[in-house]
């Protein structure tokens, strides 16, 4: 059996080490280009010591050179799609497209042994694969996130090995499954992008903010905090203003106010500003719904656990059908 | 080994969904060493039958025992027994004919790896070739060799000629025939060339509209059914066992199931049969009871052996309902 699925996947391996191999080279290069420029610049100074003085012109000048690049990162969002299109697909549909399965299933492997086999194997491999790449982007944005410190930020937070290792293991269960219901591996490959893309959207979008109950803060009008160069380290998921009772202001309420004290013209924030004034004579009160950057570690985990229990689901029910399977 | 059960049937039923009956009231014994044919017409049921006798298939009602054990396709050992050709033969692309050989290795406990590639070189099967870039005689005659490189006691064939042209038809007959004749093999091959069948099989199994119409050993099938001719006679009522009649304009030829030694009627000329008759006569009838061998029907034989089996259909008026 491990010869075998040696065999019928070592064209994938080839490709997913060939793709590897074209995105860690300039990583590697440019990777290795700034980490020296962090350390030779002064910048690694400036993050140990925040109250050197030029600290915050080095550092804006460092970040406009490399944030770019490192928010491009987000494209690895992208492997898990690659992984279960043209990895978890075509796994079982191959076979049921060809009639291999009517081989597979005859020959003195029992399906479950068989089907256990190739899905640890190709599993591990494609968790091998991912895990190698978050550990390449992760490296390379190591002096980003020590600036900011604030790694709940979308890429650093889908880069990190968790969440890419489970969304890839997820993405390839996806495959699986859809293969062993359509058995044709386009339309399981099609079918693979559209529900990991289902599944996947509204995570980013809806579920992550509140994957652990925020915090909230609530600050008196006229005051603000001022962090100086360094950027918050908080992930700030909703904010706004509240009265004395604790209603919080709806968007229309806010909007209302705003045009009460400046007219049609836009909003001057600031602890000096009419708004603020405003707010403080009505006893009203900002407030803030905030993740602290030490929830990284512990939404990791969560986002992590959901994906790798749904990827178990779903791989459950792929075993399921193809002992069922029949003609 | 002739005599022992290779494969029992009882009561077997296989329906898709709810669509109608594929197959049903199966009940058989086909008789281990033996190399048994199964005819019918396409849709027949033939293909049913086959994956319900190797666990391709869940039967929907009745059971299937294999060598006397009720059939256990989720264990190595009773998989390990049955080797099995699908219709079109797959093999996985691009894999070479020496991968599909590593592969029946590391897929099967007993493997002839040596006897597998005597048989591809001696059909002049080069194994360094890609499977699926060989002509489709050869692809058969490769999947052929793995499923007896398996070393199976029993050999299922689906249909296994059908897509060959006349040469290689003759090729694979003759490697099956040869690798059978070396053993105790039980082959259970499906076919609608009956003429196929006739050179290789021992025992025939008749299939028509999903029922059994006719089993048995071939010889005795053949013995056990002539051909009346006479003048033309468009009242058959009386006939005993009559299966087909056909009418000319002055004559009747009538293939009854009457064994060939009883006296005949004299205005009946009693001529024997060949198989491709038998089978066309029956597969012909439109009605689902098959008729009783004339004069004195052969009692349950005592000892289970060389026998004609007839399978009486109980079910006509339910499926009527």
């Amino acid at each position: 059996m491990l010869w075998v699925t040696w065999r019928q996947h070592r064209a994938e391996l080839l490709v997913a080490a060939l793709l590897l191999a074209g995105v860690a080279i300039p990583l590697l290069v440019t990777g290795a280009a700034m980490h020296a420029e962090y350390t030779t610049d002064g910048v690694a100074a400036c993050v140990a010591a925040p109250d050197g003085t030029g600290c915050g012109r080095l550092v804006a000048a460092f970040l406009d050179r490399h944030s770019e690049w490192g928010n491009r990162f987000i494209w690895a969002t992208l492997l898990p799609a690659l992984v279960g299109v043209f990895v978890g697909a075509p796994l079982l549909a191959r076979e049921f497209e060809q009639g291999t399965w009517r081989l597979a299933f005859t020959q003195s492997v029992t399906r479950t042994r068989w089907l256990l086999t190739r899905l640890a194997l190709v599993g591990a491999g494609v968790a091998v694969l991912a895990l190698t790449l978050s550990a390449l982007l992760t490296w390379w944005r190591g002096p980003l996130d020590a600036i900011d410190g604030h790694r709940l930020r979308t890429t650093s937070f889908v880069v990190a090995a968790p969440s890419l290792v489970a969304a890839t293991l997820f993405a390839f269960a996806v495959g699986v499954l859809a293969g062993a219901l359509l058995r044709r591996t386009i339309a399981a490959m099609g079918a693979t992008l559209a529900c990991y893309l289902a599944v996947r959207l509204p995570v980013e979008e809806a579920v992550r903010p509140y994957l652990l109950s925020p915090l909230v803060r609530i600050t008196e009008p006229g005051g603000t905090a001022d962090t100086g160069w360094r950027p918050e380290t908080e992930w700030v998921v909703a904010n706004g203003w509240m009265d004395a009772t604790g209603h919080r202001l709806t968007d229309r309420e806010e909007v209302a106010i705003t045009r009460e004290v400046y007219g049609n013209s836009d909003a001057v924030y600031g602890a000096g500003t009419p708004i603020e004034r405003y707010l403080a004579d009505h006893g009203l009160r900002h407030y803030t719904e905030y993740h602290p950057a030490g929830s990284f570690l512990p939404m990791q985990l969560v986002e992590a656990a959901a994906f790798l229990g749904l990827a178990a689901v779903l791989l459950a029910a792929a075993v399921w059908i193809v002992r069922r399977r029949t003609a | 080994m002739t005599g022992e059960s290779a494969l029992r049937f009882s009561g077997l039923g296989k329906r898709y969904g709810r669509r109608a009956w594929a197959l049903r009231d199966c009940t058989l014994d086909l008789p281990q060493g033996n190399v048994i044919g199964l005819v019918g017409a396409n849709g027949a049921g033939k293909t049913t039958l086959l994956q319900l006798a190797i666990g391709l298939l869940e039967p929907t009602e009745g059971t299937v025992s294999m060598f006397g054990r009720p059939l256990r396709m989720d264990s190595p050992a009773g998989l390990a027994e049955v080797g099995f050709v699908a219709q079109d033969h797959p093999l996985y692309r691009g894999f070479s004919v020496a991968d599909m050989l590593r592969y029946g290795r590391s897929m099967n406990p007993r493997f002839d790896q040596a006897g597998a590639e005597h048989r591809l070189r001696e059909l002049n099967i080069p194994t360094e070739h890609r499977a699926d870039r060989l002509s489709g005689g050869q692809q058969a005659q490769v999947a052929l060799t793995l499923a007896l490189a398996k070393q199976p006691r029993l050999l299922v064939l689906d249909e296994p000629v059908a897509s060959l042209d006349p040469l290689a038809r003759r090729e694979f007959m003759k490697t099956l025939v040869e690798a059978v004749a070396e053993t105790d093999l039980t082959v259970l091959l499906s076919s609608h060339v009956v003429t196929e069948l006739e050179r290789v099989c021992d025992h025939l199994v008749l299939l028509h509209q999903g029922r059994v119409r006719l089993a048995g050993d071939i010889d005795e099938l053949l013995a056990g059914h002539r051909i009346l001719t006479g003048p033309r006679c468009d009242d058959t009522a009386g006939i005993d066992g009559l299966v087909a009649a056909t009418h000319g304009t002055r004559h009747s030829h009538l293939l009854v199931r009457q064994p060939a030694d009883v006296p005949a009627h004299p205005r009946w000329e009693a001529n024997p049969v060949g198989l491709e008759d038998v089978v066309l006569a029956y597969l012909a009838r439109t009605d689902t009871e098959p008729p009783r061998p004339a004069s004195a029907p052969p009692p349950e034989p005592a000892e289970p052996g060389r026998r004609l089996s007839i399978v009486t259909d109980r079910s006509a008026d339910e499926r009527q309902a």
